[in-house]
């Protein structure tokens, strides 16, 4: 349980990863109403996340608008699949 | 679905030029509006969202599958059309029930199946209730036709009916209200 990634342990940012994991790319506005986080929470979120290099972030213009793409990058879809395995080898361990 | 259920007793009331001239109006002033309501409403945004590996090879299987129903509609078609089961032998081997809904149930069962094949790509379980809706919807309107004679497709206009009753209950203002008096429970 100690070595249990941290970055993603936390709820907001485990939701954030686990939508990330099973799509290729999602844009800013989907996760924020998947989520239920709001702007500046979901904004800090994925900063920690683009820090610790597990989502990669792409701003563009769309019709003078700007545009938030996020991916997992492939330490994230990695540092998720461990992190699912480490979960879930800690739950089946747990006694009736 | 519900015009199209109407469709056979207005022509027979109004004429076939008439009927298709108010059936055509009916469409033209339906969608009409609702491109009028379109481009006067701001939808809520929803977001973008780029499906994964997973999903990309369920909507390929399911476009694959799709493509194999249709071919077998344009083939039962043709071959209905041409009146090949309707040749010796082939019509004579085959059991009564079979002979008196020939491709009707046929059709039904590629019905299903091209709405299961919807559901099992986008996981929308409703989209089953539809198929199974249409499917038996046809082969009902053929069993009432043949057994009783009348040429009104009513399991059809019901079919219409539920899916627009789904559609009223589980989107739109309808669906808010519902959610917020059951507590978030109407999903």
């Amino acid at each position: 349980m100690a070595d249990i990634d941290r970055v993603i342990h936390a709820p907001a940012r485990l939701m954030v990863m686990t939508y990330l994991y099973v799509v290729e790319s999602a844009d800013f506005i989907f996760l924020m109403n998947k989520t239920d986080l709001t702007w500046g929470n979901l904004s800090s979120h994925l900063s920690k996340l683009e820090e610790a290099g597990y989502v990669e972030i792409e701003k563009t213009f769309v019709k003078k608008k700007s545009h938030t793409m996020v991916k997992l990058s492939k330490n994230g879809r990695d540092a998720f699949r461990k992190y699912k395995d480490q979960i879930q080898q800690v739950l089946q361990d747990i006694p009736d | 679905m519900i015009l199209l259920s109407l469709y056979s007793t207005t022509r027979n009331i109004l004429g076939p030029v008439l009927n298709a001239i108010v059936f055509l109006s009916v469409v033209l002033i339906v969608v009409g509006s609702l491109s009028f309501l379109k481009s006067r409403l701001a939808p809520p945004r929803v977001g973008i969202v780029k499906f994964g590996p997973q999903t990309k090879a369920r909507l390929k299987k399911a476009v694959i599958a799709t493509a194999i129903l249709v071919l077998a509609v344009l083939v039962t078609w043709y071959l209905s059309a041409s009146n090949i089961f309707l040749q010796e032998p082939t019509w004579k081997r085959l059991p009564s029930w079979v002979t008196e809904f020939d491709v009707d149930i046929f059709f039904a069962l590629l019905t299903i199946a091209l709405f299961s094949s919807i559901t099992y790509s986008f996981s929308v379980q409703r989209f089953y209730l539809y198929g199974l809706l249409f499917g038996f919807g046809m082969l009902l309107s053929t069993v009432l036709r043949v057994y009783r004679g009348i040429e009104f497709q009513y399991p059809m206009a019901f079919a219409g009916l539920v899916i627009l009753g789904i559609g009223i209950l589980f989107t739109g203002p309808v669906h808010e209200i519902l959610s917020a008096s059951l507590g978030g429970g109407l999903r």
